[in-house]
């Protein structure tokens, strides 16, 4: 039973970052814009938490920080992919380049590190680690974790019950009714990036200061990615969000497990692949289930084809 | 296409990577790191310094070769994005074929195998997420790029495992070297048999994009899916051979890398490349003359980012933030021309105006768009796409 109460956290805590980010990207995909760098901002907001919380001395001044660097970087994505009219999965691939070189860069010049930088104001955990029995499930995991029921409550509510989430909506599937509707589709698109980008912020907070308390270069491994996919699997409902952030997140936990216990025997490498090659067959099931769900990224030429 | 179109657009690629260029001294001196000490360490590690320009050729060579078929792909508005782990799956057959031939069959025979089999190689892993593209309609951008983190860890398997060189190489871990009489470079990365190679395939593909009726159909395929399934092109069929060509370059590329410069693999060699080919098949707007000319740039660039942390030790990873920046620029619209932006225009389909269209619906009932070049630019003549 404890290996199981042990599983059970490793999937909460894998979950979490892919959630966070996979909540805010829903907006970004629902308004039509392939967000696809959320690692980017993930990075930022990892780096930028870590860093508010060692200059100011709490975690959650830290999240903040973090949460207006990435709306900042959002904007700059909107101003770009909107504005300038560049192709969004360029400029999205483009904006993980800068999460990861920036903050490698920024931690060279604030910290002189390379390595990990680590900080002493954390997000606190209500269960300590050491705990036994059902506890343990929870155990060492932090307050992001449990704000996440009602962050899906919430992004629930706006994208689906909310003015708002119908406009965000209406921007994407028929830019030009919404137009003639009255929204001004551009102004709808910079308010689900911002979103996006805030939530990104605490999903990389999540893996930061929520749980390894350290940044260090390319300390998402993926995850940005995995959360868009995430979106795309849970074919842009926030319900089917929580869902596929989950599979993916128990494809992590097996990861881990089966790494301690060495259940398949296979070296490392091959286990670490599990969370990506989980991502491939997910998405094939999608496209096989729902060919109708606009998975493609080139284009809704296969679906009109129909 | 045009070429005085071609030009115009490769000079608002070049404006974007001036840009960038100059966000990022900006972005430096801020750090510390002096803007001109900056510069005159990137023309001496580019051009001017003792056997600069060989390094640039040298890491232009692999960038030549993944661009170009990248632009196949895009050509065809097919996003290709794991170029990274196609090469990665060439060099790391190449380096099985290589070491484990035996050496009766001479050195040349050995590596043109090996050659061979890396650019199968590379071919299979980017015809995998073909077929499921193809057939599946699964995002190709998504299953690319988890295919290139899959071979990230199978390069971190064949560095430590079964093929690790017992001598050790320091922290990175490093697999056995091919044996002499296989490489077909020294460590310069430099000789006739990898001109002849880039050559070859250029031409290859120079040819097979303007003077077949497979370039043409995959121009009519990127420019207007619909229009030519209407014209009776099998896409499908198309779609799997540009990811089929794609991969194929970026194998050879990558099996070429290791039997020639680096001549062994170590954990996470080239960790950037692929991107930066993205970024040089963009810059050089699709055609093979404009990739080989991008392929030098950003080989200069490269072999600056390998001599800057030695001469201002600014960090290596900034050349990441570089490509990332360029990336996040290059396709953007900077300047109010109205000349049509060739790259862009290849890669509609996707939702490069940030929003999902309809494309066939739009088409049918002329709804007016909000940016009115745009839609001039889709509907001029077909002649313009070979």
């Amino acid at each position: 039973m404890n290996e199981f109460y042990a599983f059970s956290n490793s999937v909460l805590l894998g979950t979490t970052p892919i959630l966070w980010a996979a909540l805010g990207c829903l907006f970004a995909h629902r308004a039509g814009i392939y967000q696809l760098g959320l690692e980017g901002l993930m990075l930022i907001g990892a780096f930028a938490s870590i860093g508010g919380a060692i200059a100011f001395g709490s975690a959650w001044t830290g999240i903040l920080l973090a949460i207006a660097a990435c709306v900042v970087v959002s904007a700059l994505f909107w101003l770009v992919v909107v504005i300038l009219k560049a192709n969004a999965i360029i400029a999205g691939l483009g904006l993980v380049g800068i999460g990861l070189g920036g903050t490698s860069f920024l931690q060279r010049v604030i910290f002189h590190t390379s390595g990990a930088v680590s900080a002493k104001a954390v997000i606190p955990t209500p269960v300590a680690g050491t705990a036994t029995g059902p506890a343990s499930i929870l155990g060492s995991l932090s307050l992001l974790v449990y704000l996440l029921p009602l962050a899906v409550g919430v992004v629930w509510f706006v994208a689906r019950r909310s003015n708002f989430g119908l406009r965000v909506s209406a921007s994407g599937q028929y830019p030009f009714a919404a137009t003639a509707a009255g929204v001004n589709v551009r102004w709808i698109q910079l308010g689900a990036l911002c979103i996006t980008g805030a939530m990104c912020a605490i999903g990389g907070s999540a893996l930061s200061v929520g749980s390894l308390h350290a940044f260090s270069y390319d300390m998402t491994a993926g995850i940005g990615y995995v959360a868009f996919t995430a979106v795309l699997f849970g074919r842009e409902a926030p319900w089917g969000v929580v869902l596929a952030s989950f599979i993916f997140g128990i494809a992590t936990a097996l990861g881990i497990f089966s790494q301690i216990h060495a259940i398949f025997g296979l070296p490392l490498e091959f286990i670490q692949m599990m969370p990506y090659v989980v991502t491939v067959l997910a998405l094939w099931f999608a496209g096989w289930r729902w060919p109708q769900a606009g998975n493609a990224a080139a284009g809704a030429f296969l679906e009109l084809r129909e | 296409m045009n070429w005085r179109h071609g030009l115009a657009s490769g000079g608002r690629s070049v404006a974007a990577v001036l840009v960038a260029l100059a966000i990022a001294a900006v972005a430096f001196d801020a750090g510390g790191y002096s803007a001109g000490g900056t510069w005159s360490g990137v023309l001496t590690g580019a051009v001017t310094g003792s056997g600069s320009l060989e390094t640039t050729i040298r890491y232009a060579f692999p960038l030549a070769f993944i661009a170009i078929g990248v632009a196949v792909s895009f050509r065809g508005g097919f996003f290709n994005a794991g170029a990274q782990g196609q090469f990665y799956a060439g060099g790391i057959v190449a380096l099985f074929v290589g070491i484990a031939a035996p050496s009766s069959l001479g050195g040349v025979l050995i590596a043109f195998l090996a050659m061979v089999a890396g650019a199968v190689a590379g071919a299979l892993w980017s015809v995998i997420p073909g077929l499921l593209r193809v057939y599946f309609n699964v995002n190709e951008v998504i299953t690319t790029l988890m295919f290139s983190f899959i071979a990230d860890y199978l390069v971190e398997y064949v560095s430590i495992g079964p093929l690790k060189s017992s001598a050790g190489a320091g922290q990175v871990a490093v697999t056995r070297p091919v044996p002499a009489a296989v490489r077909v470079t020294s460590s310069s990365g430099v000789s006739v048999s990898v001109v002849v190679a880039v050559v070859l395939v250029a031409a290859a593909v120079w040819w097979l994009l303007r003077r077949t009726r497979f370039g043409f159909e995959v121009g009519l395929v990127g420019r207007n899916p619909i229009m030519a399934e209407v014209q009776g092109v099998e896409i499908q069929r198309i779609g799997l051979a540009t990811f089929a060509i794609t991969g194929f370059t970026a194998g050879l590329g990558g099996a070429i890398e290791v039997l020639g410069p680096l001549g062994s693999i170590s954990n996470g060699y080239d960790a950037n490349i692929g991107l930066t080919a993205i970024l040089v098949a963009l810059v050089g707007v699709l055609a093979v003359g404009g990739v080989l000319a991008a392929a030098v740039l950003f080989g200069g660039l490269t072999a600056a980012s390998v001599f800057l942390p030695i001469a201002t030790g600014l960090p290596s990873t900034s050349l990441v933030f570089l490509t990332g920046l360029i990336s996040f620029l290059v396709t953007a619209r900077l300047g109010w021309g109205r000349w049509p932006h060739e790259v862009s225009q290849r890669l509609r389909g996707m939702p490069r105006e940030g929003r999902r269209r309809p494309l066939a619906l739009e088409h049918a009932i002329g709804t007016p768009s909000t940016s009115s070049t745009e839609r001039s630019d889709s509907s001029e003549p077909l002649e313009r796409s070979i």
